[in-house]
Formats: C-alpha cells, structure tokens, sequence
C-alpha cells in the first residue's frame, strides 16, 4: 500500500529548526574568517542531511504498509529560581555582579548558590557572610565551537547560535568555579585553552535578571 | 535476608540504527522471551519485572505501564527506574537488591532504547541541562568535556592517536565476534586515524553509535538458581557511585584534572572500582579479573577506564594498547562484546555490561567467548560521574 | 527494618519561594538535623552509624529534564553515595528502599519524594503516560480515566456519588489538624457535589488540588534503628504489583494489582484478617472514588460494601478503622509523592507524633501509594509499632 508523505507535525518543527540553522549560516557567512565559517557551513549540512533522511525513512515505512503514529508534546515550564538565584539574579541584573557562596566548614565556592555544600552537607546561603562576589573576568578552561545541536531553550528548536561557548574559571572562585557562557565570535585558530576572558554586559535596560544578562565574553 | 544470588538468564535483540518496523513493545518482548528461553523458564516463573528508561528520549510518560503489555509484568510486582546517568546499570542493582532478599523467586529486568522514536538528541542534549545557567551549553552536549578528556590524555602521554586507533580496531574485531553488536565492521588504523574530525581530537570513528535494541535480564537467589540453572552467573557484589556536578557544569561536566574528584565521569568508575575489589578482597586486578566490561562512550573513554580501573599505572594506557594486553587472547580482555563504541542504545548498553559479563563466566559467549573465564567484571560511567559495578564468578 | 524519623513540607499549591533544591534540602537537612546522622561518603561516624544508601523518587517529564536528578545531587546528599531513583509513586520508592535493606547490603536508607506540580502541565504529561498508538491520541488524562473508572464502580456495586462526597468532607475536615496538610475545608456533601463538574461524575472537589511539596523519611535496619531511636515504626510487610495498561482489558471497577499487593503484605506482615487486624489505613486517594475502591481492595471491607462503611462513620478519625487521618491526598499532595507522605503519616502516627491529629489506639498502620492510570500499580506497606 502506498502512502504520501502527509506532513507528520514533526515536519514543521524540522524545518524551522533548519531555518534557525540557515539563520546561522548566513550569519556566518559575514566573518570573513574561512575556517570558522566552515563550521556553520557543516552544521546546516548535517542538519539538512539529517532531515531529509528521516523524511526518507519515514516514506519508505509508508510504501512498506507500516502505521507511523506520531505526536508532538508541548510542555510549557515556569521555575522558580529560589532564594539564593534569586538574589543571584537580581544582583546580576542591578549590579552587574556575580555572586557565589562559600561553604563556612570547608571553605569551597560553592558557584552557582544553592542551598548546601555537597561535601559536608550543611545549610549555605542564609547568612550574610556566606556570600561572595567572583570576578567578571576569568580564564577559559575549555570551549566548543558551534554545531548544529544548538537548541533554543524557550522554544526548544535548533538555532544555529554561531558563537563558541568557553567555560570560564572566574576570578574569585576555586577550582570548582566554572560559568559557561558564548564567547565573542572569533576565528577558531585564535581559541586556545588558557585565554583570558571578560564578561561583556548588556545595557541595563536589557538585563532582565538571566544570564543573558552578560551577552557573552570576550578574549582579553 | 542477603540470600546470595546468580544471573540465569540473558536475551538480547539485534541493535541497529533504525527498526521502524516493531514497536517498543514488541522489541522489548523479543529480549525478554530470548531471556526466558535462555534461562529455560516461562514467564509464569518471573516474580517481578523492572524497567529502565528514561522517559524524555522516547517520550513517554511512565513507559513501563505500557510495557506491561509485552514485557509480562502483568499482576506481577516491579517498577521503573530512572537514576542518572546510567539508568541501565540502575535496573541492575535494583534487580540484585531485590533478588538478594529472598522474597522472590526469578525476576526480571529490562533495558532498552528506540532511539528512531521520538528525539533522544533532544532528550539527551537540552533537556538535561539546567534552566538558568546552561544557555550556552544547552544543546553542545558532552563534545568538550570529551575533547578535554582526550587532549589531556595526549598531554600526560597516556596514549598516542595511533594508539586509540589501534584500540578501535581492536574493538571492531570484537564486535565482529558478537552477533548482537550494531557496528560490526572490522576497521584499520588508517580508516580510523582519516576518519572525520568532529573536536580535536575526537574522530567520529572513536565515538559510539545511537542504536536501537533491548536487553533482558534474569536474576534470581541462590535456592532458587541452583535449582533452575545448570550455569548460573554468581553476582558476588555489586556497588554504585555518584559524583556531584555542579550546573553549569552540566552532567557532561568539563573534564578537571585539578579537582580533587577529577575529570567527571572518572571520579565515579574510579570509587566503584576500588570500592568493589576492596569488598571482594581483590589486590591484582589484571590478575585476578578473567574479563572485564567497560562502558566505553568512545575509545578514549575506554583508556582511560583501565586507569581508572588501576589495571595499569596512571599514563600506563598506551602501554597496554602496545602490549594489546586487554585484546581477546591478552592477559586481562576487556571488552570482547566491543563494548558501547559497538554498540549504543542507551538504556540498554549499561544492562549489557552486566549481561555480558555473565555471559563470559556462563561460557555462553560463543564467538567471543574468552576462554576459561572465571571472575568477570563490569562497570558502567554515565553522567554525573555514575559509576555501578559488579563481580562476576562462575562458581561460589 | 523500621523507620526512624520522616519529615515532610508543608505542602502548597504553589512553591514559588523555593527552587526543587531549596525544596529537597529542606527536608533532607531536617531529617540529618533530627536524626544526627552523616552519610558514608563523609567518612564512617562512630559508631557506624551512616547513612550508605539514597533511594530518590521523581520523574523526569515533570520537571522537563532528562536525568532530573542529576542537577540535585548535592541537595540529596549524594556525592560519592550509592543511588537510585524511582520513577513512579513515593510508596514504592519506600519499597525500594526497604528491599534494600533487606537485601542484607544497606543498613540505613534515605528515601525522598519531591516534586513541583504547579510549574507545568499536568494533563500534557498524564496524556503522554498512555501508550501513544491507541490511547494517547483519544487526549485522555489520568483525570478522565479516572472519571471512567469511577463510572464503572458507580454501575458495578452501587457506590454512589453522595458517597464519593462523603470522603472530601471527611479527608477536607481531617485537613484541620495536619499542620502540613495544604487545604483544610469545612464542607458539606451538597457542596461538594455542586462543585463545577470536571469529567463526569468527578467534580472539581472530588479531586485533589495541584500541589508543591516533598517528604523524606529514613529507613533502618533493626540493629540501627534501635541504636537511632526508642521508637521506632516496624515495617512488616510490603508489596506491589502491575495492572494491565489498556483500560478495556481491565474490569476497572476491580482492583486486582492492589488485591494482589495487598495480599503480599499480609502474607508477610501475618495479617489475615486486614478489615480486623488494621488499626489505621494511609490510602492514596487522588479521585475521592479512590478512598472506597481502594479500601475494598485491600480487604479492608467486603467488596461493594465501602460506600456504606464511609456513611457509617467507620472510617472517620473517631471511627473503628480510621482511613487518612492527615487529610489524605485530597487535601494536597503531588502525585509521586503522595505515597511516601501515607508511609509518613503512619509512622508519625505509630510513634505518636501526629500531634492532634493523632489516633491512639492503633497498633498496625497500613500505607498506600499508587501509580499509572486508574490505579494500574498498587503499593502497599504494613507498619506496626
């Protein structure tokens, strides 16, 4: 029994996301740097290749006689962050600061705050002396560059964000203290393990108390 | 209480890439009456069923209800389990907890993973991440902490790239003696060493696949085994870990060999380990240990497991690889199924650790039998640094 | 084996104060804070008494995260411990725990539940529970399957709807007295039954409310429990058992799982003759239906035969058998969690910590906790002082 493709609601969820990633890939095509434009080159291509081959199979499944039932779940969250990310935030926002807890038995930076060192198991974050300021600035321990499973948190599509993220010890902390967070947009020969980096911050009018907050760092 | 206990039975489906053509349950049911006839019993003689899945990768809700409908849990007791990062090896200690109390006769777990169903990219990559701080991360996935792993392996001179390419191959020879193995291919170095660069220095050749397949198991305590099983696989102890990440470190976590708990996953396989020849009272593992399954995501992973593991000394991989003492006819093999770079459907590859260990000190391991083995082990790493392990003899 | 301490939220209908971290440690620090215990991977405390097993009880789906617990590992006290997490009702993550123990490996469990209702869903993820080829597309949710299982009781044996209203006055009523219970009522049957209809015949009164909150509690075996406390609730039996998942291959008007479980407890518990030998009854009752169903499918009334026990009085706080003395699920918890939270209220009860609320005389407490649609697994626990 044959069967035509009838557009099963994944399709268009695909697409868009392939859309997102075509987004990425124009964007790229405006660094003028080759090798890291390859990148987003490839992501799209993959990407692209990937769809087209579950449209494939999904076709064959159909010629072949097979019911293919499918569903999209949409799930919509509201968390709250808490206490402790709250201040986290907010000070974040108004402060531009970045704040940490430090745990008052073993003295390790507990980044980002919650409510208990995981080593001794004890409260942290109710008193004042607890808290702690880290650095806006750090040191890049490792980094990714893009690829084409960036994923949009709040609409859950695939974006091709072009940017490398780097996570970054900040100042301030221990070894423990690492923030991930997109780097500027920089050739990939120019990234090395070890780079300094600092926090690039939006505008006050555009901080709204999340980490995009800091619109990404760049190498010093 | 604390009835010992043995593995009577395991059944496992082929793995592919793509099975369109059965449902979860019915794959499921496959391994579960391949399991059966393994250990000659019928269904009827199954006390309780277990689950491992997690839920987002398939999306579905409490899947196990569903299961019910194949894996024969019906008026029988069992839930689902659900730890992470290793959900398969989860089921397993679940299944010996619950075996070692004597209330039950046979039971039953199950792993398995229908990846072509739903998105388990999306399960695995955004969704794990935490909502405030992994907005960059979200969606990258373990590629840096893996690539950090690996170049970091390269820095201490733990291994060569030519060495890891010898290992894959050496995996791919074993996967081709195991005809449940999704990628059974038998590679060379050269394949391996020009195989796509996805971070440096990971190739896409060192990386597992994402399969489809189920695999069951069968436990069941002493009285109880020795009655229904000529060959039971005695599971001697058996002991899990946790690490501790911090978001945004997310469970892939960033490889950190200045901490004091080490590069992520390794914190785990390491406690575990040691934790587990301690009760067992082993010394010399390469020498007491017959035969050894190691979860391993990537051939990297898998050389830096045998240190971990304290098979070699710390940076003694490489040394390994040359000697090929962990290959099939070496002194300690590890890996003869071909391990997770072989073969990947996730809720099943850790279930496979213990199965195929088992299978070794059943002698049941046909092809890929190691010859004469006794004392089996295997551990399992997942995100969070989970680590689950479990020694394996032939007799008590 | 026995229990030793447990603690719980206050449970309300929304957290937002609270992150899920904030949420576990709350009771996890409470519970260390009572009981003064450390956990192995801190380091053998003397006396070796520690805790060396974590049993966690969440479902991915409802917080939107794959390997949920992951992000809560330090909270629940986990680094470098052994555990494992149940996904499905807190009663049988209590079980699991119990087995643990028993299989001769832990000496001292914690057992968590936790879950934020209010920050999704509920009827999306419910809806995805059902298997996606027959059932999942008719948008069905626990809710409406709960409503045809309701009907089918209705038809059956004769319960009535006056009866299902009954159980909210009384578990709404009961609420007064549980200080962690999160809506007390004052209510009648009529106003119950004039409660805008949800899915016919469950109005919005007859099920319960969207809840916040966890409860933890700590296992021990019984060297250790009598080292931890002098009053320790003995677990004496447990059981669980599957239903089949498509509601036409089941009678839904009988509970065979829950008989099923409920006979493996007795069986180990001694008890053979539960509507007797049971001094108290925890019963998770997400739909008021629930309460009388479950109850005859314990054994804790003949068959058809609960309707009547409720209109009696019998199972009231000053009644021969009190069921959900706390104010039961109806007055306000998470699903996932409501079963852990019937195993706490029977402990707090059999070592007389159930403040005013407490009943007692009883001896034997039993405790229930359920999971899938229209009570598809069952859990059943037996307490005794």
């Amino acid at each position: 029994m044959k069967g035509k493709v009838v557009r099963p609601d994944w399709v268009k969820h695909t697409e868009m996301s392939l859309r997102g990633l075509e987004e990425g890939e124009r964007k790229c095509k405006e660094i003028s740097k080759p090798a890291y434009y390859g990148y987003a080159e490839a992501s799209y291509a993959l990407g692209r290749e990937k769809f087209e081959g579950e449209m494939r199979l999904y076709q064959k499944a159909l010629d072949a006689g097979y019911v293919i039932v499918d569903t999209v779940v949409h799930l919509p969250f509201r968390e709250s962050a808490g206490h402790r990310l709250s201040r986290f935030f907010t000070t974040l926002r108004d402060e531009t600061k970045i704040l940490a807890l430090k745990c008052p038995s073993c003295q390790r930076v507990i980044f980002p705050p919650r409510p208990v060192c995981g080593f001794c198991r004890i409260t942290v974050g109710e008193k004042e002396e607890d808290w702690l300021a880290l650095s806006d600035e750090g040191t890049v321990v490792s980094f990714q560059v893009a690829s084409e499973r960036e994923v949009d948190r709040v609409t859950g599509q695939l974006v091709g964000q072009p940017n490398p993220c780097g996570f970054i010890r900040l100042d301030g902390g221990d070894e423990w203290t690492i923030l991930v967070h997109y780097l500027e947009m920089v050739d990939i020969e120019k990234l090395q393990r070890g780079m300094r980096a600092k926090a690039v911050w939006r505008p006050r009018e555009e901080r709204r108390g999340r980490m995009t907050d800091i619109a990404y760092f760049r190498l010093i | 209480m604390s009835e010992r206990i043995a593995v009577v039975g395991v059944g496992q489906t082929e793995f592919k890439s793509r099975w369109l053509e059965i449902s979860q349950v019915e794959m499921v049911h496959l391994a579960v009456k391949r399991a059966l006839e393994n250990a000659h019993l019928t269904i009827k003689d199954i006390d309780a069923v277990f689950v491992g899945n997690m839920e987002l990768f398939e999306g579905n809700y409490q899947v196990d209800m569903w299961l019910t409908e194949g894996d024969g849990a019906y008026l029988k007791s069992g839930m689902k389990i659900q730890t992470g990062g290793s959900t398969g090896s989860s089921v397993c200690t679940t299944l010996f907890d619950h075996a070692a109390t004597g209330l039950f006769g046979a039971i039953l777990g199950i792993g398995y993973e229908k990846q072509d169903e739903g998105s388990s990219d999306f399960g695995l990559r955004l969704v794990s991440e935490d909502t405030f701080f992994d907005i960059a991360n979200g969606g990258r996935g373990a590629g840096p902490a893996m690539a950090a792993m690996a170049l970091d392996m390269l820095k201490r001179q733990s291994v060569t790239e030519e060495q890891i390419a010898q290992l894959r191959v050496q995996e791919s020879e074993n996967a081709c003696r195991n005809p449940h193995a999704h990628l059974r291919k038998r590679l060379t170095v050269e394949e391996v060493m020009n195989s796509r660069l996805l971070i440096p220095p990971l190739r896409i050749l060192h990386m597992c696949p994402a399969s489809v397949g189920a695999c069951a198991m069968i436990v069941a305590p002493e009285k109880v085994a020795k009655k229904i099983s000529p060959n039971p696989a005695w599971v001697v102890d058996w002991v899990t870990v946790h690490g501790g990440t911090l978001p945004p470190l997310g469970h892939m976590g960033v490889y950190m060999e200045e901490t004091e708990l080490g590069p992520q996953w390794a914190f785990g396989v390491e406690q575990a380990s040691l934790k587990l020849y301690k009760r067992c009272g082993i010394t010399n593992p390469r020498k007491e240990i017959d035969v050894i399954e190691v979860y391993n995501m990537s051939t990297w992973h898998e050389a830096e497991w045998w240190e971990r593991m304290h098979l070699c000394e710390k940076n003694g991989a490489g040394k390994l690889i040359k000697e090929r003492a962990t290959a099939m006819d070496g002194d300690i093999p590890v890996n003869p199924s071909g391990g997770v770079v072989s073969t990947n459907a996730i809720g099943a590859s850790a279930m496979q650790r213990f199965a195929e260990a088992a299978i070794q000190v059943r002698h049941e391991g046909g092809e890929r039998q190691v010859p004469n083995a006794k004392t089996a082990m295997a551990v399992t790493a997942g995100g969070d640094s989970y680590s689950a392990a479990a020694l394996f003899r032939k007799s008590l | 084996m026995a229990i030793v301490a447990a603690v719980q939220t206050k449970f309300v209908s929304s957290q937002t104060d609270l992150s899920i971290g904030e949420m576990i440690w709350e009771v996890v620090g409470k519970l260390l804070e009572e009981t003064g215990l450390k956990f192995e991977a801190q380091g053998a405390d003397k006396g070796g008494l520690m805790i060396d097993k974590i049993i966690s009880c969440s479902e991915d789906y409802w917080q939107g995260r794959t390997i949920s617990d992951m992000l809560y590992h330090m909270e629940l006290g986990a680094l470098g411990m052994s555990l494992t997490k149940v996904a499905g009702d807190g009663a049988f993550a209590v079980y699991h725990g119990a087995v643990s123990i028993l299989s001769g490996k832990y000496d001292i469990a914690l057992v968590i539940a936790y879950r934020k209702e209010s920050e999704t869903v509920r009827s999306v993820i419910e809806n995805a529970g059902f298997d996606p080829i027959y059932l999942r597309p008719l948008g069905i949710d626990f809710l409406t399957a709960a409503a045809m299982q309701a009907n089918r009781y209705i038809y059956k044996c004769g319960v009535t709807e006056e009866q299902f209203a009954e159980v909210v006055v009384k578990n709404k009523g009961n609420a007064f007295q549980n200080p962690y219970a999160q809506e007390a009522m004052k209510l009648t049957v009529p106003e119950v039954l004039h409660s805008k209809m949800l899915s016919y015949p469950l109005k919005e009164l007859d099920c319960k409310p969207v809840s916040d909150g966890a409860c933890a509690l700590i296992l021990a075996s019984e060297e250790k429990a009598r080292a931890l406390t002098s009053k320790p609730v003995w677990i004496t039996g447990i059981g669980n058992c599957y239903d089949a998942h498509y509601l036409g291959d089941r009678d839904l008007s009988d509970c065979d799982s829950l008989q099923v479980a409920a006979q493996k407890a007795y069986a180990m518990a001694g008890i053979t003759d539960p509507s007797k030998e049971i001094g108290l009854a925890e019963i998770s009752e997400e739909f008021s239906y629930q309460e009388l169903l479950w109850m005859e499918g314990l054994g804790l009334c003949k068959r058809g035969q609960a309707g009547k026990l409720i209109q009696d009085g019998i199972s009231r706080r000053d009644g021969r058998l009190p069921v959900n003395p706390s104010g039961g699920v109806l007055s306000g918890n998470p699903s996932g969690v409501a079963g852990i939270v019937r195993v706490a209220e029977a402990f707090l009860q059999l070592s007389d910590r159930a403040g005013e609320r407490q009943i007692a005389k009883a001896e034997t407490a039993l405790a229930h906790g359920v999971s899938g649609p229209s009570g598809q697994s069952h859990c059943v626990i037996i307490l005794k002082r």
